[in-house]
Parts: C-alpha cells; structure tokens; sequence
C-alpha cells in the first residue's frame, strides 16, 4: 500500500490557489474520490476486474476526447455561462480523476514506460518553438495553445493568449533548441491495439488537460466580463458560492 | 561541504563527479545549468526540460506531471529524503551511491 500513497497526482494541481480556485481544487479532489477505491485493488477478483477495465477504458476515454465539443456554452447571462462551464469542467475533471487511477495502475504494471506518442505537451513546447522561430503566427499559437497559463488550473493566472508578444517571445526562446524524436499520434497509437497502456494513459492525460484547460480559460474569461457586469473588485478573491449569493442578491434587488 | 541524501523517482541513476548546478524557485531564475535543485515538481518547469540532465527535488511523485514528462523526455529525478535546506544558489556537486541510495555532495 505504502508505495500508492506516495503517488498523489494531485500535489502539483494549483499552487497557492486563489478563494475561487479553491472551489476548482475542491472539484478536482471529489471527482478523484470516487475512484479512490479502484486503486490500490483488494481482494483477487477485484485485481482481475481493474485489469480488465484498464484494457478497455482508455478507449472510452479516447472517444470521449475525440467527440468533446469546444464550443463555449451559449447562454447570454454571465453566471449561466459559468455553470454550464462548471458543469464542463465536472465532466472532464470525472474522466482525468478515472484516466489517472489507470495511469497509476500502468506505472506500476508496465514494464516499459516509453511514449512514442507526440502528446498535447510536446505540441505546445513545439507551438513555442515554432513561435520563435516565426514558424506559425501569434494567432496560429493563441488558437491552439493561447488557453494555457502558468499555474494552468489558477483562474486567476493570465492564459498565454493574454501576454504581449515579448513576454510570450522571452517564455519560447526557451524552447529555440526542442527537438523530439516522437512520431506516433495517439490514434495510431490505440489504432495499433499496443499492449502497453502506458503511453495510451499518459498521452490522453495531457488530451483531458488540453480540453480542461479549455474550460479554465473559459471560466476566467466569464468570471472577468462578470466583476466588469457587476463592478466587483478582483473577483478571484471570492469564492464561488459568495458570487453567486452576491448576483441572487443583486438581482433581487434590481 | 553539505551532503545531502535521496532516491531516484524518474530516469537512471548516473554517478556525476562534478556538475553545475543552480536552485530555482521559478522558470525565470533558470540559467542553464544542467542541473537544478528545487523545492517541487512544479509543471511549469517542464519549458526547461529539454535543457537540463538530471533535477532534483525536495518534494515530488514518480506521477507528477513534470516527472512523467521527464520519463518520456529521459531524464533523471532525484527526491531528497530531507529537507533543502540553506544551499548557494549556484556551484558544483557531486553524485554517488545508486538509484535507491543517492548521495549528493555540494561542492
């Protein structure tokens, strides 16, 4: 057991967040319980059954990523579009929270630990690169990788898209010298039918991370547009049950 | 001269007689050295990644974002099995023991 419990994948989540990126954290770690008990397996026909599922959730999870719709929700009221973002967010975080309880299980069941995969990560360290170099335009990043921030999951952390162009530039001169020798697509990857899931799990990890970092970006953005709404001052300072109960009172009051 | 002991949680064990070395807090204190000590496996660092040989930390899972990144990328992760610790922000260190008893003796 003891060799489990050091693995928390969670640890390097959100550093020192934000009141309102508590609730995302919070999230994050009730959607992580209801796996809790999947791993470390107890019991032999409980090790026989996690097996079987890992053979064939990562391709449950795969379709999921290749099927999730990216459009931003429609709603024209603010908060509306918030929970519907949240509800998003619910959904991706209960596919991570499953897809790292089968990464776990791979880390420790695979041999090999390679990934022939060129992942949603060495994309966007490429994107950088390809930045610096004038390879692809600033709008060309923003669309594909603008989303993403230091301290990704921080609502309150700029998303790349918001940088200027030389603070962006001085992040991938970082990158000038990436190379990577990975040539294989993750659905050529599950197309092969590998036996080695490891690289399948560890690959639709930064698959979720992309989209949920699409979400995070979305959630910034609507929370922003409502402290301008509602002339709140810095809006990351609260938590999201104090904005909520701040809007109910607000248009009560209208 | 400070000695400090961990285990390897990423990549191989390599015995190094002297390497540079730097602490960093942030991506912006990072000067190039190929080794560099740090408090966690914040995956913020994984833009240096390709950068560096060998990093170590006080704190960090085999599972970390950073250290799967590092296991694809071949690199090596060594966690303390103490805490930091005041160390100079840049020297030499050296490298002995094996993968699950690394010695690191800062120069």
């Amino acid at each position: 057991m003891g060799q489990y419990e050091q693995n928390n994948i969670f640890e390097d989540f959100i550093k020192d967040p934000s009141p309102l990126s508590r609730s995302v954290v919070e999230l994050a770690i009730s959607q992580k319980q209801k796996y809790d008990s999947l791993f470390p397996p107890r019991g032999f026909f409980n090790q026989v059954k996690l097996r079987l599922r890992y053979q064939e959730e990562y391709l449950r999870i795969h379709a999921f990523t290749r099927g999730y719709d990216r459009a931003l929700p429609a709603e024209r009221d603010t908060i509306q579009r918030i929970d519907r973002a949240w509800e998003r967010l619910t959904v991706l975080f209960d596919f991570i929270a499953l897809n790292n309880t089968f990464l776990i299980y791979a880390f420790f069941a695979e041999k090999h630990k390679t990934n022939p995969i060129i992942t949603k990560e060495d994309e966007r360290l490429l994107a950088f690169k390809r930045l610096f170099h004038g390879e692809i335009t600033r709008q060309s990043f923003n669309e594909s990788f603008g989303h993403y921030a230091f301290n990704a999951y921080e609502l309150s952390a700029r998303r790349f898209s918001e940088y200027p162009e030389q603070e962006l530039l001085e992040i991938a001169r970082f990158l000038s010298d990436f190379k990577t020798q990975k040539a294989t697509s993750l659905y050529d990857f599950i197309d092969s039918k590998s036996k080695n899931l490891f690289a399948a799990y560890s690959s639709l990890r930064e698959e979720l991370k992309y989209l949920s970092l699409l979400v995070i970006r979305d959630l910034r953005f609507s929370f922003l547009e409502l402290a301008a709404e509602k002339n709140i001052q810095n809006i990351f300072e609260m938590s999201y049950d104090d904005i909520k109960r701040n809007n109910d009172h607000r248009s009560f009051h209208r | 001269m400070m000695t400090l002991k961990g285990i390897t949680i990423t990549g191989h064990f390599t015995a190094e007689d002297m390497i540079d070395y730097q602490t960093m807090g942030n991506i912006s204190e990072f000067a190039g050295s190929p080794c560099v000590i740090v408090r966690s496996l914040d995956p913020d660092f994984s833009i240096i990644l390709h950068k560096v040989k060998l990093i170590i930390t006080e704190q960090g899972s085999p599972l970390a974002h950073l250290a799967l990144i590092a296991l694809e990328y071949g690199k090596t992760i060594i966690r303390l099995n103490q805490t930091l610790g005041p160390v100079p922000p840049r020297g030499k260190l050296a490298i002995t023991g094996d993968a699950k008893h690394v010695e690191i003796k800062i120069l």
